[in-house]
């Protein structure tokens, strides 16, 4: 009967040989193979990939492999394996005027230079199951030509900076600090709040966003910009003193406009939200982009009405592999500390009788 | 940074840089948490006027992250390149941004200016690397507190002048933790020490 | 787990000896050098993942992985016990990345990694024990923000523990915590010595040993120096109290250790055995002879 709390390694190993059966399914069903999955499950290797924090498209798709589809357990196999990787440096800023475009939309101005670009969406589709995807078959190629050279595209919200309707980011020189290597202490900068919710978890940004919409820390957004597309990645390193390029990575962008602050009707100015996600993704971008400038609350004086806008809440609980892991961590034996409560809760229930009579 | 002609200066420095390190770090894990008892640090060789001990410090903890202040004894080329190679601790001049620091006995009569923590953050404070000729040629004092059952005898050649930087130094939980290093032995002091000379309480 | 079966082996010696590169080693072995410092305060350190999840023991893993040397003897317990799976997991996972000796034995021990139990053997000197702690901020129940916490023990002001232990009593008649019982460390900071059983908190005074904690998702990590003055939080007309059963070890016969609890048949009949496993197999093995 003791025996039946104890694992042991033979146990543990029975577990993992299961575990990979039950992966594999019907041995008669061909294999999946890694790269099947990084051409077929694109936005499911840019979850990973971004709430991984870590790029590598192969590595994303093999950890979905190994994690039977379940998107978390495959974020946490990278994260696990992006710990042991040296650090060669950090890349310049990534300038994403000069994004190759695959899709570009702003919902405030009709049209601007560079254009509205619808790119591939699931935005106008019906959502009506295709059965003809039951079948193998080949699908017809769009009936568009892609512009050789990228060119330039300038910001929406550049437009309204221009115009002193908007504040301009600039970059304060200050060493950028890394979330991965240092603790957060509180407050935080905003370079770490924007580095967690980037790692965030895509359902709790989406959830928290939403909820500013609803109210708890209204903020009037507007989708100033959607971009998704290639960018380069350039570095300098030390011994060169110049910057190279590294290479191109797939990002989505957003860039939310959002309501006015300021002491005067002449100094009022709209404010901004920001995300960035690896890959095409851009519900996670947009969440982001909402968090984001709901956290900015104490930088604007507003009053904090919702969680939303309550940094050390939404920083220490949007990390989905922390979250699970805590979570997951009562499924360990406890029966030591419940045996502590039983003892006491026992030792309540007899005393208290005697202490009702007196 | 390294600078061009430095690489001639180079010396080896852990013979195993994994195992070594560790076994440093447990030395000086020890020695501060039972602040006063010896512990051998011979797993460097000397550096220049770097005892073998005071190396081993500098190679197990020291790194990118740990700006180290240097004291002029310790400022030559040679050490430079070395810890420069080896570390790639920057070298600072300002004693407030140096998280350790490498002292002779010369420096002791003035801890001014290294950080010594806040009330919040108590553990954002320099440690102090200071070496010595001798571990066991100074008074007898008392030590007491964490790490030390009862009361412990150490006679550290000190002079005077450091207890009383110390304790001018010193509003637990801020205050700055010492490694004293001496050929290949170390013993260490944490600011959680209170120290007795003769009667009356010293730091 | 992405280090398992057939594989393991081979896969293990792409990683550094126990698995943390040198880099992450030094930062946690300078935080470790403040908590040794600083007894009961929560260092914050640049926690990792690890391949284990949060939760499960990283923030002990960390430590182990830090402070690990090729000659140390290690052990592992989960509730007291060495053959739960995941003290299973723990040093399989040391012993494949470290290669160290492990053992089930706490005399022979150097290094032992815990989750919420402290053998009832006596610890020596020079051994480390390693806690995995989930919560390391003992005010985290009673006031969330941490910026908050943080001042509290800053200015040693821990009214509202006292405050919430006395409200127990009155609600309760006792002190209504029975594990991650607080304790003053040295005089000065509240901490709290994990979900050990507060039958344990006794042993954490003036032991030989040296006690780190490490909260690996909270990114802290403490210690207790050996022979450092531990006392757990009380009133004078409420003094602190460990469990006590009526019942001995069904297995040795000891009525002095922590037992848990088994419920052996469908009518609820009970059965208590040591939850320390080791030390329940030493008694058996006396009672023998």
């Amino acid at each position: 009967m003791y025996v039946a709390v104890k694992g042991g390694e033979r146990a543990i190993d029975n577990a993992h040989q299961l575990l990979a059966s039950r992966r594999r399914g019907d041995t008669t069903i061909a294999e999946l193979g890694v790269e099947q999955i990084r051409q077929q499950l694109p936005l499911a290797v840019a979850r990973v990939m971004s709430e991984g924090s870590l790029y590598d498209e192969e590595l994303a798709a093999l950890a979905i492999k190994q994690a039977a589809g379940d998107l978390m357990e495959a974020i946490f196999l990278l994260r696990a394996y992006r710990t042991t990787l040296p650090r060669f440096g950090a890349s310049e800023p990534l300038d994403t005027t000069k994004m190759q475009l695959e899709r570009r939309i702003s919902a405030t101005f009709k049209d601007l230079p560079g254009g509205q670009l619808l790119g591939p969406t699931f935005d106008y589709t019906h959502r009506l199951l295709d059965f003809t995807l039951l079948a193998e078959g080949e699908y017809p190629a769009p009936d568009i030509t892609l512009a050789d050279e990228p060119k330039p595209c300038p910001r929406v919200l550049d437009f309204l900076a221009g115009e002193g309707l908007m504040a301009r980011e600039q970059d304060d020189g200050a060493p950028v600090p890394d979330i991965t290597r240092e603790p957060l202490a509180f407050p935080a900068s905003r370079a770490e709040r924007l580095q967690a919710l980037a790692r965030g978890d895509e359902g709790f940004l989406l959830a928290l966003g939403y909820s500013t919409q609803r109210g708890y820390g209204r903020n009037h957004p507007f989708a100033g910009e959607i971009r998704i597309g290639d960018v380069e990645v350039w570095m300098t390193p030390a011994e060169l003193g110049f910057a190279v390029p590294l290479g191109d990575i797939e990002i989505t962008e957003c860039e939310m406009v959002n309501q006015f602050v300021g002491d005067s009707a002449e100094q009022a100015q709209f404010t901004r939200g920001y995300g960035l996600a690896f890959g095409y993704a851009e519900r996670k971008a947009m969440g982001m982009a909402l968090v984001d400038r709901a956290l900015r609350a104490a930088e604007y004086g507003e009053e904090v009405q919702g969680p939303a806008q309550e940094e050390e809440f939404v920083l220490m609980h949007c990390d989905n592999v922390e979250a699970a892991g805590f979570v997951s961590h009562l499924k360990l034996p406890h029966y030591v500390d419940f045996q502590a409560e039983l003892e006491l809760i026992r030792k309540l229930r007899r005393q208290a009788p005697a202490e009702e009579n007196r | 940074m390294t600078t061009p002609h430095s690489s001639h200066w180079l010396q080896p420095a852990f013979d195993d840089p994994v195992l070594d390190a560790q076994v440093s770090f447990r030395a000086a894990l020890g020695a501060l948490a039972e602040p006063g008892l010896p512990r051998a640090m011979d797993r460097a060789h000397a550096l220049g006027d770097l005892a073998p001990a005071t190396y081993g410090l500098c190679l197990a903890f020291l790194d990118s992250d740990t700006p180290l202040w240097l004291a002029p004894r310790f400022d030559t080329p040679l050490i430079r390149a070395n810890l420069a190679f080896h570390c790639g601790c920057p070298i600072v001049a300002e004693r407030e941004i140096a998280l350790f620091a490498l002292l002779d006995e010369g420096e002791l009569s003035d801890l001014s200016d290294f950080d010594n923590g806040s009330e919040r953050y108590p553990d954002q404070s320099c440690t102090l690397l200071i070496q010595l000729d001798d571990l066991r040629a100074g008074i007898p004092l008392r030590w007491r507190g964490p790490g030390i059952k009862d009361v412990r005898g150490v006679n550290l050649p000190l002079p005077a002048s450091f207890w009383q930087q110390r304790q001018a130094r010193s509003a637990f939980p801020r205050g700055l933790d010492c490694f004293f290093a001496a050929a290949g032995e170390v013993i260490g002091l944490p600011r959680s020490t209170r120290v007795l000379i003769e009667t009356e309480e010293a730091a | 787990m992405n280090l398992s079966n057939a594989s393991g082996a081979r896969e293990a010696s792409a990683y550094n000896f126990a698995y943390l590169d040198e880099q992450t080693k030094r930062m946690i072995r300078r935080g470790l050098l403040k908590a040794v410092a600083i007894p009961g305060y929560q260092v914050p350190f640049g926690g990792r993942e690890m391949p284990l999840p949060y939760g499960w023991g990283t923030g002990g893993m960390q430590l182990t992985a830090a402070i690990l040397g090729a000659d140390d003897v290690f052990k592992v317990i989960d509730q007291g016990a060495d053959d739960t799976t995941n003290a299973v997991s723990i040093r399989r996972f040391f012993a494949r990345t470290a290669g160290v000796d492990t053992t089930e034995r706490t005399v022979e021990a150097s290094v032992i990694q815990t989750r919420h139990r402290i053998p009832e053997t006596p610890l020596s000197a020079g051994q480390i024990m390693v806690y995995q702690v989930p919560i390391p901020e003992p005010l985290r129940f009673i006031e969330p923000s941490e910026q908050e916490t943080r001042t509290m023990h800053a200015l040693e002001d821990y009214g509202v523990m006292h405050v919430k232990l006395y409200e127990d009593i009155a609600t309760f008649g006792h002190i209504a915590t029975a594990y991650a019982y607080p304790v003053t460390v040295d005089e000065r900071y509240v901490m709290d010595p994990s979900p050990i059983p507060k039958f344990d908190n006794p042993k954490l005074d003036m032991s030989p040993a040296l006690m780190l904690f490490g909260a690996g998702r909270e990114k802290r990590l403490y210690a207790v120096p050996p022979f450092t003055r531990v006392v757990s939080l009380d009133f004078e007309d409420h003094p602190f109290a460990v469990q006590r059963w009526d019942e001995c070890c069904a297995f040795c016969g000891s009525s002095e250790s922590f037992l848990d609890e088994l419920i052996v048949d469908d009518a609820g009949s009970k059965r208590f055995v040591c939850s320390d496993t080791d030390y329940c197999r030493q008694r058996t093995e006396e009672n023998l002879q």
